[in-house]
């Protein structure tokens, strides 16, 4: 049972930054391959947060959690609008290979901004805001939920929540729908297509940040590579569940958190980036399209 | 005379849009079937269908009295039928040669070992296939074009590419999408000539195209398309006078012209 | 393209500049200390450390930015533009020409091995080394049009196979490793390209990084095949060793050139054959080049096959050189190295590859001693390379130049 919690709050946290890859790729037919360094950077600028409110406000309260996730979600959000601007925009419409390239030339130089820049070590989470949530917990059918997991769920069913509304119930959703449709002809019916796909980058940006926010929490500390593997798993997660398919990313996210759980309960930590590999692959070989994905054939 | 290819019955739905519904056509050697249709009529699905780059939901392609329905594109064009794309779909950066030199591809297959070896029986191949190529360019009109990569030409240029291209397959069936587009009244004579002549090879092509004049001239047999279903079918003499083709096609075409 | 907004800004360079400024800010100014007794960070302003790390970056930003202007300054010069065009059509009308200046190529490379002390020889090797695997992560890469991400998961399959058999039998030597670590590694390539080959082109690019991350876990995990995170010693007896009044250095040079000379022509005539075109018009439009009879999938396992194959080879020759495989030769950075050698190079060139791993290997090392910050930031300016490529230049150094004539 605890097994099952914790591969749930784990899935949810995937499900968050793969609803970026998902997303991005709906509307642009690329792998952004950068979104997990935005995640890392989620991370870190959680931590710069809660230290500039501690720092300046002199003392500490558990509010400034929450001032710090903001901080994380606008900071995150202004390096994927940036990235965006700077290293795809130009590249739109180019041959695949382009995008994705300069995509993964952004992750590395992210990464190792952040390392030459912050440190090659690992820094540390801020206990004092974590540590209430940790300790306390919520007998439930004989597993024990800590406040850190409620914490992490129920965050990540608001924000799923609120992308759901945002996606299916604004103007602004919708052009992104039609957007992802079409880019061609959601332009030439005036939808603002740059600003929109701009708008997609920085939605999904603020869900990675979230998620690097409860992950900062919940692992107490972070590197610069944090993002690389995470973003890995989340990348899997969508393909899992079809890529460019929004529901398809919370489900791939959830069954990868499980999966990964069980695999390090029942047969050792060691060797759950095998099974997560193996289970890519017979996905892929059993349902190319993911499990919620549909084919979409190619216009001739 | 028997049809090369018989289809009967072919439709084709994207989500609720009927884009083809249960369209019957044959093609015969050395005949042109012109396809005609308001634009979104479906005729270049009917095209994705018959090459097997979109599996027909009902429906069923003969190719000389053999099914081929569902068949993979690259199996399709290896039994015999080719075609353009109605937006230029050349491989660029590759030099005009060597796009028709691709449309050698499976019938020009030799082992491994000799392409590595770079044996005498590949040289040959390899000569062979240059001269081919060469002349197939000569035959559209691209004499001299050879070594400029595909993107450099000219529109026109870029258009009979794609048709030497095609022709490289040595295909029974041509089928031509749009390949009058954006071509002026010169081009479209050079156009007219190069087509009568693959007729005369004996050819069985298939022909979307939009300037009325060119269809009514060449074609021996029309098909009208609109909102997916086949309205009419005839020779172009019957085709120009069943109202049902003015209503849908010509009356908005000639009304939109003046 | 038809969604670029025509609103091209002059403004917008600048203000991007300053968002990027403001949100680099706390990374760079911001010194956060812990306090494990209290469980609290504090953050100072901390200048130096910020100004410390653009020093640093500057000469790295600077040296960049000058060659890149140099190699500007020198592609437009037109007399040197006619005399390239010149050369090339000349060398093209006499293939004898072609000959004479590959063969002088060969000399002088022969020559070095007797000539050339032994720190420009172990360079050569891994210029050699990196030479192969550019080689054959071009064919995928830049001919077929498939990104792979986790290429050194198949260089370290080489490595592996060949320190498992050398292990496992006395008389085993690293010439016979080379063919069978190339079937083993192309083999493993195919199981994994199967599956995704059949998907859009990008698929393949994660499940090849899935791969290589994977694989070096599996080897961690063995420690009984492969010894775990220590990894494997090559006995003497099988590695690349003095032969014929040559030391090993010399032997190795030798090796690694002859290697990359056969597979540079393997390469080449595949390039120039059917099923380079056929690969070419894969990269170009799959749809167009299934609609003229090429089986794209099979055409794209083929060259994956081959690619990862070529990988395995240069796994058995370093590990043959080196002497010793860890998990460590499957790294992302591993990867990513010979994917931005290929890049810079120029996509689907084979001279592009080989200019790009000679440059990518050789210019940070010969800077190395002389700044030593330039390893610090080596990933740094590769990232860069890549995204500033894909931005300017996506062609590469040698690549065509787009638009044609
Ligand atoms: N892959 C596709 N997905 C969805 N709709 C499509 C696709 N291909 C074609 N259609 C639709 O099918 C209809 C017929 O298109 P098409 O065959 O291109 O017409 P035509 O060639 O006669 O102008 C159009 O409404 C078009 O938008
Ligand atoms: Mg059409």
């Amino acid at each position: 049972m605890e097994v099952l919690v914790n591969g749930l709050s784990r899935g949810a946290i995937y499900a968050l930054v793969a609803l970026g890859y998902t997303m991005v790729y709906g509307i642009l037919g690329m792998i952004n391959f950068a979104h997990g360094e935005i995640f890392m950077i989620g991370m870190f600028a959680c931590v710069f947060g809660l230290a500039m409110l501690a720092t300046w406000v002199g003392a500490a309260s558990p509010w400034m959690l929450v001032g710090a996730a903001v901080f994380a979600i606008l900071l995150a959000s202004a390096f994927g609008y940036a990235n965006e601007r700077i290293a795809y925009r130009k590249l739109r419409g180019s041959h695949i290979l382009a995008p994705l390239t300069s995509a993964i030339g952004l992750s590395i130089v992210l990464q190792n901004f952040v390392m030459l820049a912050v440190t090659k070590d690992k820094i540390d989470f801020p206990r004092y805001f974590s540590e209430p949530l940790v300790q306390w917990n919520l007998p439930l059918l004989g597993a024990e939920i800590t406040g850190l997991q409620l914490l992490i769920l129920g965050s990540a069913v608001v924000l799923m929540a609120l992308l759901f509304w945002f996606i299916n119930g604004t103007r602004l959703g919708i052009a992104m729908r039609a957007a992802s449709q079409d880019r061609l002809m959601a332009g030439l019916v005036g939808i603002p297509v740059d600003r929109v796909i701009a708008l997609t980058f920085v939605i999904g940006s603020s869900l990675a940040a979230g998620a690097g926010v409860l992950v900062s929490m919940y692992q107490g500390v972070m590197r610069f590579d944090a993002g690389y593997l995470f973003g890995l798993k989340a990348f899997t997660a969508a393909v899992l569940g079809g890529i460019g398919n929004i529901p398809g990313a919370v489900l791939g996210g959830l069954i990868i958190g499980l999966c990964e759980d069980l695999t390090s309960y029942y047969i050792g930590s060691d060797w759950r980036h095998i099974v997560l590999f193996g289970l890519l692959m017979l996905v892929l070989i059993a349902r190319p399209r993911g499990l919620l994905g549909e084919r979409v054939a190619d216009k001739v | 005379m028997k049809p090369v290819m018989e289809v009967s019955g072919i439709s084709k739905s994207f989500g609720g849009l009927k884009a083809v519904q249960s369209v019957d056509l044959s093609a015969s050697a050395g005949k042109i079937l012109s396809i005609i249709g308001p634009n979104g009529a479906g005729k270049t699905t009917l095209f994705n269908c018959l090459t097997g780059i979109y599996r027909p939901d009902t429906g069923s392609i003969f190719l000389e009295g053999r099914e081929i329905t569902g068949t993979q594109p690259h199996e399709v064009c290896r039994l015999g039928i080719a075609r353009t794309f109605q937006n230029i779909r050349l491989f660029g950066e590759m030099t005009a040669l060597e796009n028709v030199m691709v449309g050698h591809f499976h019938h020009d297959e030799i082992s491994l070992w000799h392409i590595l070896s770079h044996s005498p029986a590949h040289r040959i191949l390899c000569g062979r296939n240059k001269e081919a190529a060469s002349a197939l360019l000569a035959r559209v009109g691209l004499e001299g074009a050879g070594d400029l990569p595909a993107q450099s030409l000219a529109y026109g240029l870029q258009k009979r590419l794609e048709i030497a291209r095609a022709l490289a397959t040595q295909p029974k069936i041509l089928l031509l999408d749009e390949p009058g587009a954006g071509m002026n009244p010169q081009e479209l004579g050079g156009l007219i000539d190069l087509i009568g002549r693959l007729k005369k090879d004996g050819l069985a092509i298939v022909l979307i195209e939009h300037h009325m004049q060119v269809v009514m001239e060449i074609s021996d047999d029309i098909l009208v398309l609109d909102h997916g279903e086949q309205i009419a079918r005839g020779i172009p003499r019957d085709i120009r006078n069943n109202p049902r083709v003015i209503e849908a096609y010509l009356g908005k075409s000639s009304s939109a012209g003046q | 393209m038809a969604d670029q907004s025509p609103t091209a800004k002059s403004g917008t360079p600048w203000s991007l500049a300053l968002l990027v400024a403001v949100i680099t800010a706390p990374f760079i100014w911001l010194k956060v200390k812990y306090d494990f007794r209290t469980g609290l960070s504090t953050a100072t302003f901390d200048p130096a450390r910020g100004w410390s790390l653009i020093a640093g970056l500057l000469p790295v930003v600077l040296g960049g930015l000058a060659l890149w202007l140099a190699l500007r300054w020198l592609c437009a010069l037109p007399q040197l533009r006619t005399l390239f065009t010149t050369c090339s059509s000349r060398i093209n009308e006499h293939p004898v020409l072609r000959h004479a200046g590959v063969v002088l190529l060969c000399t002088t490379i022969l020559a070095c091995a007797f000539f050339a002390d032994n720190k420009v020889l172990s360079m050569g090797v891994f210029v050699f080394l990196y030479g192969i695997q550019a080689l054959g992560l071009n064919i995928t890469v830049g001919m077929t049009g498939l990104l792979v991400l986790g290429y050194a998961g198949f260089f370290s399959v080489g490595a592996y196979v060949f320190a498992i058999l050398a292990h496992s039998q006395p008389w085993f030597s690293w010439w016979m490793a080379l063919p069978i670590a190339a079937v083993v590694a192309g083999g493993v390539g195919w199981l994994v390209g199967l599956p995704c080959l059949r998907l859009r082109g990008d698929y393949l690019a994660i499940v090849t990084l899935g791969f290589a991350e994977s694989f070096r876990e599996l080897m961690r995990n063995l420690p009984a095949l492969s010894g775990g995170d220590k990894g494997l010693v090559i006995p003497a007896a099988a590695k690349i060793g003095a032969f014929a009044g040559m030391n090993r250095l010399q032997a190795c040079y030798l090796a690694t050139a002859l290697c990359l000379a056969v597979l540079v022509l393997v390469v080449h005539r595949l390039y120039h054959s059917r099923i380079g075109r056929a690969w070419r018009a894969i990269k170009a439009d799959e749809t167009a080049a299934a609609a003229m009879g090429i089986s794209v999938v099979q055409m794209k396992l083929m060259a994956f096959t081959l690619s990862a194959g070529l990988a395995g080879i240069a796994g058995v020759l370093y590990a043959g050189y080196a002497g010793f495989v860890d998990p460590s030769t499957c790294a992302f950075e591993q990867s990513v190295l010979v994917l931005a050698m290929v890049i810079l190079g120029g996509l689907g060139s084979i001279p592009g590859a080989l200019l790009g791993s000679a440059i990518l290997y050789l210019v940070p090392t010969l800077l190395r001693d002389q700044f030593p910050q330039v390893s610090e930031y080596r990933l740094l300016l590769f990232g860069s390379i890549m995204v500033l490529m894909m931005l300017f230049r996506p062609q590469g150094l040698l690549g065509k130049t787009k638009g044609g004539a």
